[in-house]
């Protein structure tokens, strides 16, 4: 295990932050920490550092206990903060080199990785800028450069695309799988499953300071109850054809608003033939028809009761 | 590497231009304010010795009048000129403006003047400070039965501490310039101004006061090493920005600072670590947003520089007879008074007392911020 957090208890005077937290990293995966707002995952990831003290808990990293002096192992972590963390005073070049040189010694050696850092996240015509000059998403670009210049084996990154335009965004998680590509493990932190979704090889799932959920997507998905989700357009259905679809085995849900029709399916089934031939059969015209498996956000909502984003 | 880093510190520090205005600049025009608004000033303030008549009853002197001509400016020129006069002549005199008022001695000195200016001010501090002094000495001479040459005597060395008191105990051939003082707090404004530099690297150390500092804090370094490092880079250019102003009081202005060139970098030295302590304390000790202590830090600054005499001078002398503690518990006053033993006194009794004060002043200051962010692991961020 790369960072293995066990029953992790934070509290911030009286509320309860992170509540028995549990979270195993594996080598060389991009870990998921997919959480609302609220949730603990910055709070989690700022006990993960010896950042911030924890009430109950124990935290390993590279299978060492972690501790604000343990410096073999802050040397190989990189961390992007959810908070654009730069000297305002300092170009993009500058800032780079400056927080490498904390992990680096040799002078060549960071001069030679504070550029390569600047290549990787495409800031080569910025380099002379000052942080405000910047456009945000090249800010956190920035950011992102500044806390992996080092190459460090284990990357932490705490929503590193919130506030940025999505092809910005796409851009940014483009790089973050080309780190993991070459070889580095990572923690991402994000609301928005999408992202997480598209990233990430395993994901752990939080609500309250509590892992509610861990695997991978697929896992995750197949630990609800509920299959594919059906929407169809269909026009002037009665509360009693309702009801009587609701009867057609393996339907878990049947609503109906502004003509659409949204089925959802219990695990595994198929049942498109099934509805279409109760539309057909009781003269129902219908238009438009697609389905969709479930998201990380229907995981959420079955468990929780409620959605992943407000 | 430390060098490095320091070098970049510098850097950074340099183009927080907002503080390098305080620090370099505002002193510097406070400085040209302060010379233009005294230039002519300064003159009058450069005592000359100040003519006054005396009327006595027998027309002759008397102990009083010896000692006011015995009061001197420097060696060899006196403060007051006296002139037995008649009354009538005396008053004539005065409204010919020929003397700064008279004095009609009866049983005691009274003094008369047309108007009020600094000369008049002189004189009639000397008398006031004269009758209470004799006021003193016959208390003394009445309680304890003692013959009347000892009861002399004291009042001899009495006045004699009256005289040094005016005279100042200074280096013989220095005329009083009482400008000077104004610009001795500048130079501890300027000191003063360290709060902001050391405030800037309080907040950029701490994980729970800037992104920054959380950067730092998980990075592998030695986080006081790396504060040293920084506030290394801080008084560097704290020290400068004093340098700068002393040349320029001195070699534009013509502001005399003295001929101790050691002790002068020294007193300004412990001055800027003073400064930078004390505003890296008000960073850690006081539990508000960063704005709000910044305008604390200011209000503080700004009120030492008031005691220590930077806008009315008189302030200066008041809490040094009223309230002799507020004057040793700001650095301002010290770094002031330092300066002004500096020029005024050969001895260095009062500079050593003033520097150790600072001395004492910044290492606790500089304990209690220490105290603050050695810690490493914070309860909330
Ligand atoms: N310094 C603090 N003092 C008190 N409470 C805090 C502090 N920081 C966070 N909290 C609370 O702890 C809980 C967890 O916050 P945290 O910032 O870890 O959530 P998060 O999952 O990172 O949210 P977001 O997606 O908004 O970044 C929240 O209820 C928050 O209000
Ligand atoms: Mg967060």
């Amino acid at each position: 295990m790369i960072v293995e957090v066990k029953n992790l208890v934070k509290r911030y005077d009286k509320l309860l932050a992170l509540d028995h937290l549990n979270l195993a990293v594996k080598k060389g995966e991009i870990f998921g920490l997919l959480g609302p707002n609220g949730s603990g995952k910055t709070t989690a990831i700022n006990c993960i550092l010896s950042l911030l003290k924890y009430d109950k808990g124990s935290i390993e990293i590279f299978g060492k206990p972690m501790r604000p002096d343990a410096y073999d192992i802050k040397k190989n972590i990189g961390i992007i903060m959810q908070n654009v963390a730069v000297f305002e005073e300092l170009t993009v070049y500058e800032n780079i080199s400056y927080f490498c040189s904390l992990y680096v010694k040799d002078k060549k050696e960071v001069k030679q990785l504070t550029e390569e850092a600047i290549v990787f996240v495409s800031l080569q015509d910025f380099t002379k800028f000052l942080p405000k000059k910047l456009s945000g998403g090249l800010l956190r670009r920035l950011n992102i450069a500044c806390g992996i210049a080092h190459k460090p084996g284990l990357i932490i990154l705490d929503e590193p695309t919130i506030a940025v335009d999505p092809q910005s965004r796409n851009k940014i998680l483009e790089r973050i799988k080309k780190l993991n590509e070459n070889g580095a493990t990572v923690i991402y932190t994000s609301h928005y499953m999408e992202e997480v979704e598209q990233l990430c090889s395993r994901i752990s799932i939080i609500d309250k300071g509590k892992v509610i959920a861990t695997g991978t997507k697929d896992e995750l998905k197949n630990m609800i109850s509920l299959g594919e989700k059906i929407t169809v357009e269909a026009y002037n259905l009665k509360e009693e054809q309702l009801d009587e679809m609701m009867r057609i085995s393996n339907i878990a849900q049947v609503d109906y608003s502004d003509n659409l029709l949204e089925i959802k399916s219990k695990k595994g089934k198929n049942n498109l033939i099934h509805i279409l031939d109760y539309l057909q059969s009781h003269d129902i015209n219908f238009g438009k028809i697609f389905t969709e498996m479930p998201t990380l956000n229907d995981v959420f909502l079955e468990i929780t009761g409620k959605e992943l984003r407000d | 590497m430390a060098f490095q880093l320091y070098k970049t510190r510098i850097k950074c520090l340099c183009r927080n231009y907002e503080i390098i205005f305080w620090s370099f600049g505002f002193p510097l025009f406070l400085a040209i304010f302060f010379y233009m608004g005294f230039n002519n000033l300064a003159k009058g303030e450069s005592i000359d010795t100040i003519p006054v008549a005396a009327v006595t009853e027998d027309g002759g002197e008397n102990e009083f009048i010896r000692t006011m001509e015995a009061v001197q400016i420097t060696k060899d020129k006196r403060l007051f000129k006296v002139e037995l006069k008649t009354l009538d002549d005396a008053r004539a005199m005065l409204q010919n403006d020929k003397i700064a008022g008279y004095i009609v001695y009866s049983d005691k000195p009274v003094l008369h003047i047309k108007n009020m200016g600094i000369e008049q001010s002189i004189v009639k501090s000397f008398v006031d400070s004269y009758l209470s002094r004799k006021g003193t000495i016959n208390n003394i001479s009445n309680s304890i039965d003692i013959n009347q040459e000892e009861a002399n005597k004291d009042f001899t060395d009495v006045l004699a501490g009256y005289k040094d008191y005016l005279v100042d105990g200074r280096a013989g051939d220095k005329n009083p310039d009482y400008t000077l003082i104004y610009f001795y707090t500048i130079i501890a404004l300027t000191c003063m101004f360290g709060t902001n530099w050391g405030f800037r690297e309080m907040v950029d150390i701490q994980a729970n006061q800037s992104a920054v500092g959380a950067r730092i804090n998980i990075s592998p370094v030695h986080k006081m090493k790396l504060l040293s490092c920084n506030l290394l880079a801080a008084f560097t250019l704290h020290y400068l920005s004093i340098l700068f102003l002393l040349a320029f009081l001195n070699k534009v202005l013509r502001i005399e600072l003295g001929q101790r060139t050691g002790m002068i970098l020294l007193t300004c030295m412990l001055g800027s670590f003073c400064g930078i302590a004390l505003g890296a304390m008000v960073c850690v000790a006081v539990k508000t947003n960063v704005k709000v202590r910044g305008a604390i830090l200011n209000v503080i600054v700004m009120g030492g520089g008031f005691l220590s005499g930077m806008m009315i001078v008189d302030v200066k002398y008041m809490i040094a007879a009223k309230a002799p503690f507020v004057g040793y518990l700001n650095p301002s006053s010290l770094i002031t008074d330092a300066f002004y033993c500096l020029y005024y006194y050969d001895g260095y009794n009062r500079l050593f007392e003033n520097l150790f004060m600072l001395c004492i002043l910044t290492v606790v200051f500089g304990a209690v911020a220490y105290f603050e962010i050695r810690r490493r692991e914070y309860a909330s961020i």
